[in-house]
């Protein structure tokens, strides 16, 4: 039995950071999910088992014949992504406004429920879970090629991490240089279509984004005024005894 | 630091003394503010100085980019004068929040009286006499972080005070030249370092107003007589209308 899932992520997402400072920073760097920057080729077992030939377009999911056709979006997301810090700590790192939407065709019994789930890995570690979504009160349809769209919670990345992961260092205290790291994090966004027997579709896509960080040189700087005069009317004066 | 003489002998009876002598050198290491402390030019009738004052001392310090909030600003002022530098000749602290990685504050210092800082007898004026006092101020502020880690930045400044000792009025000044006038003659002192052609204008009632060009070496002085339509006159209004450098 082969089904044919063709399922778009779409995750229009905001990044947003806080510094260690009561400062909030401007930033004009956004993820954007679901953008076709990549395609990729996958196979999919399911059920009784079957491989699906994932057939990689642009933006556009050309709905095929029961041919077992797969056409998998992509994450589209923000290559880089800059972040200046005073001090070269987050408080924060949020990945807001996260939503997805998975289409489905040529199913051989109804689906009952999409189940998303999102991983974040930080430079190749463990991936940890930081979303999940569900819709499981699906009118009873065999394809529906407008798509299930689901919203998830924003993601606070300094929390799901820890502060000490997105630190950077100055390399000598206040020497005034700036110094940046980078730091990869790949983005998985899996989705499960099941239908009524239990039987069901995952399938993954995945976005990578370099995150840049600086840690700002310090630097501090000195002004004023003064007045000679034949007499204080300040009243004010400093006692150099 | 340069003594120098400005008067000599001057004309007698009330005067105006013309003083100026402005050349503040900002020595800014700053790249976002300076320091700045104006000059002064002021009359005494008395020989020795008691007051020399340095005042409205505003300080301000700003920072960026710390690795740990910023805790204090210490701000504090040298002075040098005469080859002498007394450090910390004022000093003020503000305590901050403790939350800031970048921020700015300002501050006011004491004022210092410069003649109990340095020696008094430093500060003389012999009647009729002129001295220029010429001091070197570095400003410096220090921010400590929480961590107790500091950064400081400095700003300097030149300010020059001329102290007349005279009974003369000042007229007027002129970059580095200074008018004084005991109401009948005028007493021009070239503070400069370049000879300059003085021209004075000459005011007095009933007579059409006249002009005089006053040849004056550089650090010297020179008595201009009222010029001959109006000599004889009791009292004139004089004007220091310009000068050139070089002869007349």
């Amino acid at each position: 039995m082969l089904y044919s899932l063709i399922y778009k992520s779409a995750i229009g997402s905001a990044l947003y950071y806080r510094p260690d400072a009561g400062i909030m920073l401007k930033t004009a760097c956004e993820f954007r999910w679901g953008g076709v920057k990549n395609m990729k080729r996958r196979q999919i077992l399911i059920g009784t088992g079957g491989i699906a030939a994932a057939g990689i377009g642009a933006a556009a999911f050309a709905t095929t014949t029961a041919a077992a056709e797969i056409e998998t979006g992509l994450f589209g997301i923000e290559e880089t992504y800059d972040i200046d810090s005073q001090s070269g700590r987050l408080s924060s790192l949020t990945v807001g406004n996260i939503g997805a939407i998975t289409k489905w065709y040529n199913f051989d019994r109804p689906v009952e429920s999409v189940d998303w789930t999102l991983e974040v890995s930080l430079d190749g570690d463990d991936a940890k879970e930081i979303g999940t979504a569900t819709v499981d009160e699906l009118e009873p349809a065999y394809s529906n090629e407008s798509g299930v769209t689901a919203k998830m919670d924003d993601v606070d990345l300094v929390e799901v991490f820890g502060r000490d992961a997105f630190e950077v260092e100055s390399n000598e205290l206040y020497d005034g240089e700036d110094v940046t790291e980078n730091f990869d994090l790949e983005f998985v966004l899996t989705v499960v279509v099941t239908d009524v027997q239990g039987d069901y579709i995952e399938e993954s896509v995945s976005g990578a984004t370099d995150l840049g960080i600086t840690n700002l040189g310090a630097d501090v700087s000195t002004g004023g005024s003064g007045e000679l005069s034949d007499e204080d009317e300040s009243g004010d004066e400093y006692d150099n005894g | 630091m340069k003594r120098r003489k400005l008067l000599y002998s001057a004309g007698i009876a009330g005067g105006v003394v013309v003083s100026g002598i402005n050349a503040g050198t900002k020595t800014a290491q700053s790249s976002v503010a300076d320091f700045a402390v104006s000059d002064i030019h002021f009359e005494t009738d008395d020989s020795e100085l008691t007051e020399l004052w340095v005042t409205q001392l505003h300080a301000e310090a700003s920072w960026t980019g710390f690795d740990a909030p910023a805790d204090f600003v210490e701000a504090s002022l040298d002075v040098s004068y005469g080859g002498e530098t007394v450090a910390k000749a004022s000093t003020d602290q503000v305590e901050l929040s403790g939350d800031e990685y970048e921020g700015v504050v300002e501050c006011q210092l004491p004022s210092v009286n410069l003649v109990s800082v340095f020696e008094s007898e430093t500060f003389t004026v012999e009647k009729e006499d002129a001295e220029t006092f010429e001091f070197l101020f570095t400003l410096r502020t220090t921010v400590v972080d929480t961590s107790g880690h500091a950064f400081s930045s400095d700003s300097s400044d030149e300010a020059t005070a001329v102290v007349i000792h005279s009974e003369d009025e000042t007229v007027d000044v002129l970059d580095s030249i200074v008018i004084t006038t005991d109401g009948t003659e005028a007493t021009i002192f070239n503070e400069s370092g370049e000879d300059v052609c003085v021209t004075l204008r000459w005011s007095h009632h009933g007579h059409d107003d006249v002009e005089t060009h006053t040849f004056v070496e550089s650090n010297d002085k020179e008595v201009q007589e009222p010029p001959g339509q109006a000599s004889g006159a009791s009292s004139y209004e004089i004007e220091a209308v310009g000068y050139e450098q070089g002869g007349c």
